[in-house]
């Protein structure tokens, strides 16, 4: 995990080092947490449940420079207590190298990890905006999903980590923007990557906009399939109507655990929507687009779709669960919906 | 250094190579190199060896893979390891304490030099103690073990048999652990102790399993002896092995409190039909397992759903029940979660939807298949001609043992990656069906493959869905536009029946090698 800056002295800083200084106790050593993560690795997969690691990572400061020990001490300190605040008495931090600091979360599912990432965000958001304007990342791994022993898991993590500093999501900037901001700035590139790539759909393209229809019941069998995973999905069908194809397909989904929302514009309508919550808002850029965004313990799709020329489409599409949660906690907190995965 | 003990160095890096043969020339050992693991196997088969030292991340076969590949070789299965990786360190799968070393980089020489000096000495079998061997039809086993336990002996005792080949492991005349064909513990000694015809070997070799067994070698022979009575008495009343039984009520709703033995056959009955499946896969002895099973048919919480006779069983479909329960076993235990596991995945690439048609038309015929929705693309539209650009679950495969396999279409389109990507968990193959000399068509499947083949090793189908079996000239350019290997076969839709022998050959191809990967290469 090399940042951009170690090749200079100044941008070189030890978390490991100044971690000493910041109280004993307050963070263990990594011996310590190899030991009790391997220990955890052992008990997780002798009774079956699952357990999660969180990786906060001290990409850099603020124009590349690293502070003076007395500030690096002090946000050090400032770390540790809102980290501490936010996490639970059997979760352990420690150190895991010069810029990382690992949570072990103990009986924590996948969604477990997701929502720890997301009151850990909110909490350390000040220390990104205050001096020393710290660049942070964070990731997740769960066991037994992502590895299969400890020392995996944290390889898993820490890489996803080194992918996000890459990401097409930071290098647009992505983070402080908002839904539709966000969706205009990704429909509106040209990308081609493996994970995150744009396209369009209609009737002079490759695919014709029944793709937009197929994919939606393509998800819900993926749930029908594994009706005990937990998932979240959302799908912006621009108007909510009973004559949809996808409500006659939420009607006879059946009970799963996913939590589905069916999203369109205006008034709440005379229409029943089974096994999903339909959500009405009164805003018109959403009769111009179609979204279906899925997150489950075993996959992650994003798809939106901005109309373009006639019957046309600009879309792009994600199989980044990190994009796709993103997109969701964006689209929850613009519309001030209840937070939730 | 003619006689000197011989150990293969299978590191990637030249310096660490150096180092270690500084090492081994200071013990007087012989140092072999090799660069990859493919190498390193090679040398293993080939040359009389002491020990292995090897690189975790070795390029082509990884330190690991090469660990158990080298485990189940029996020429090999003994072999002593000594890991190198940088941190932290991994966990390896059926490591051996006591006779496999892990280091992590940086590493001092001394204490590398004690390791193997240990290791060796751990190995070394004594010279001054002889083989026992002889005839179970002479010498009962459980007279074998008896004399064992009196004079205290510690070693390996391995009885081969024409139902296979088992071990036991003693320790001051006490047993320790017993494996016997995929079963271990008390369920594995058991089972060997009815073995009457076959001959046994005592090895006194120093053991170092732990105590996996619990009770003394008088206990543990008795107790035997009345299970293997008991079976006698009432195997009359047992269901055949062939029967295949399904849970009669909602194991939910069973009051708390069972017998742990319910709990694992109600829970192995939702995947293993069979009897004989239940019984080799429970933990539990043969006879505790069939007395269960019999109690749970007598209380009507397992029905009986037919007996299939093994003539009968694999008739009609591309695999037999056993390779269905093997091509299971590899899915499961490439992904963590066995209870999440009931489905595999191949992706169908097709040119035009006329010929996903065609295949699921011939598909038809196979037992078990059902196609799926017929809306898998719009019917009378122009998507209905537009061709290959479905998506979704087109058909399912049902196979023995209650694994589905699922045929699910991806678009042949530009930019695609991310749903491939999606999609592809339980992931275990990939077919393309072309039947056009089409090059944008051609390009578009070899850019699916690549694609799938970079995040996941899965057995490629190639299918030409002509009316008739492509000439020379034109094989060969679909071999190299499609960027086939020579082992390949470039299959063809005709003649009619063809699909069969396509599924034949791709089941085998995912049963001989080692596809499928675990994960997705952290995306």
């Amino acid at each position: 995990m090399n940042s951009a800056n170690d090749g200079t002295e100044t941008a070189r800083f030890s978390l490991l080092q100044e971690s000493d200084r910041t109280g004993k106790g307050r963070f263990y050593d990594s011996s310590f947490i190899s030991e009790y993560g391997r220990l955890e690795a052992v008990r997780s997969e002798r009774y079956g449940i699952p357990f999660s690691i969180v990786v906060l990572h001290v990409e850099s400061f603020h124009g590349g420079k690293v502070p003076d020990k007395k500030t690096l001490i002090a946000f050090l300190k400032t770390l540790v207590r809102s980290v501490h605040k936010v996490i639970r008495s059997c979760d352990i931090t420690g150190i895991l190298g010069d810029k990382s600091i690992i949570i072990l979360l103990p009986h924590t599912d996948y969604f477990g990890s997701l929502i720890t990432i997301k009151k850990l965000s909110r909490a350390l958001e000040f220390l990104t905006k205050e001096e020393p304007h710290a660049s942070l990342f964070l990731s997740q791994a769960t066991f037994p999903k992502d590895a299969s022993g400890f020392g995996e898991l944290v390889s898993t993590a820490t890489a996803r980590i080194s992918e996000r500093i890459q990401s097409q999501w930071e290098k647009l900037e992505l983070r402080s923007k908002l839904f539709w901001e966000t969706v205009a700035v990704l429909t509106g590139t040209n990308l081609d990557q493996s994970d995150l790539s744009t396209f369009d759909v209609g009737p002079d393209h490759d695919l014709g906009n029944y793709f937009l229809q197929r994919i939606n019941e393509t998800v819900l069998q993926e749930i029908r399939r594994k009706p005990e995973k937990k998932g979240i999905l959302y799908i912006g069908a621009k108007k909510i109507s009973k004559d949809l194809p996808i409500v006659d397909s939420l009607n006879s989904l059946g009970r799963t655990s996913t939590k589905i929302f069916l999203v369109g514009e205006g008034r709440q309508a005379g229409c029943d929507v089974k096994n999903a919550t339909a959500i009405y808002l009164a805003d018109h850029r959403l009769l111009t687009t179609y979204f279906t965004l899925f997150l489950s313990e075993d996959m992650a799709y994003g798809l939106i779709c901005r109309e373009s020329w006639g019957d046309a489409h600009n879309c792009f599409h994600t199989s980044d669960p990190y994009v796709v949660e993103s997109l969701i906690t964006k689209f929850q907190r613009d519309y001030t919906l209840q937070e939730q995965l | 250094m003619k006689d000197a003990k011989k150990i293969l160095l299978a590191l990637k890096d030249k310096e660490a190579v150096e180092e270690f043969k500084g090492i081994l020339e200071k013990g007087g050992w012989r140092a072999l190199t090799a660069q990859n693991g493919v190498k390193a196997m090679e040398t293993a088969l080939k040359e009389d060896l002491a020990l292995i030292v090897a690189d975790l991340d070795l390029p082509l076969i990884g330190g690991e893979r090469l660990f158990r590949i080298l485990r189940n070789n029996p020429h090999t299965s003994r072999l002593p390891f000594l890991f190198v990786s940088d941190p932290p360190a991994l966990e390896i799968r059926g490591f051996r304490p006591g006779t496999d070393v892990y280091i992590t980089r940086p590493f001092l020489r001394d204490e590398v030099y004690g390791n193997i000096k240990e290791i060796l000495l751990a190995t070394d079998e004594p010279h001054d103690d002889k083989v026992i061997q002889g005839r179970l039809s002479q010498v009962p086993l459980v007279d074998i073990i008896q004399m064992l336990h009196m004079n205290k002996k510690e070693g390996v005792l391995v009885v081969r048999s024409d139902r296979g080949t088992a071990s036991v492991f003693i320790k001051e005349g006490r047993i320790y652990d017993a494996k016997c064909a995929g079963t271990e513990k008390e369920k594995a000694l058991f089972r060997i102790l009815t073995w009457n015809d076959g001959t046994f070997e005592f090895r006194p070799v120093p053991v170092a399993v732990p105590p996996r067994i619990r009770g003394t070698t008088g206990q543990l022979l008795m107790e035997a002896m009345r299970q293997q009575d008991e079976f006698e008495n009432s195997k009359a009343a047992f269901p055949p092995e062939t029967s295949l039984l399904k849970t009669a009520v909602d194991t939910s709703k069973l009051p708390d409190g069972l017998k742990p033995i319910m709990y694992e056959i109600l829970s192995l009955v939702r995947y293993y039909p069979r009897v004989k499946d239940i019984v080799d896969r429970s933990s539990f002895t043969d006879y505790e397992t069939y007395r269960t099973v019999s109690s749970l048919l007598d209380r009507g919480i397992l029905k009986e759903v037919e007996s299939a006779t093994p003539d009968a069983e694999g008739a009609g479909g591309p695999i037999s029940p056993t390779q269905a329960l093997r091509i299971k076993e590899k899915v499961v235990s490439r992904w963590s979660d066995m209870l999440g596991v009931d489905f595999g995945r191949i992706f169908v690439a097709a040119s035009s939807g006329s010929l996903l048609d065609e295949l699921l038309l011939a598909t038809g015929d196979i037992p078990g298949f059902t196609q799926g929705s017929p809306s898998y693309i719009n019917p009378g539209t122009e998507e209905d001609t537009a061709g290959g650009k479905a998506i979704g679950e087109i058909g399912t495969l049902k196979l023995y043992g209650g694994m589905d396999i699922i045929f699910f279409a991806v678009p042949l389109a530009d930019k695609m990656a991310p749903l491939l990507n999606a999609f592809s968990s339980n992931l275990i193959g990939l077919m393309l069906l072309w039947d056009e000399d089409d090059e944008d068509v051609l390009n578009a499947l070899a850019a699916i493959k690549d694609e799938v083949l970079s995040r996941r090793r899965v057995p490629v189908v190639h299918i030409y869905g002509g009316k008739e079996q492509p000439d020379k000239t034109a094989a060969k350019h679909y071999r190299d536009a499609l960027k086939m290997k020579q082992d390949e076969t470039l299959f063809s839709l005709a003649p009619k029946g063809s699909v069969f022998r396509i599924f034949k050959s791709y089941f085998n191809m995912l049963l001989k090698e080692d596809y499928i990967s675990s994960r997705v290469s952290s995306a």
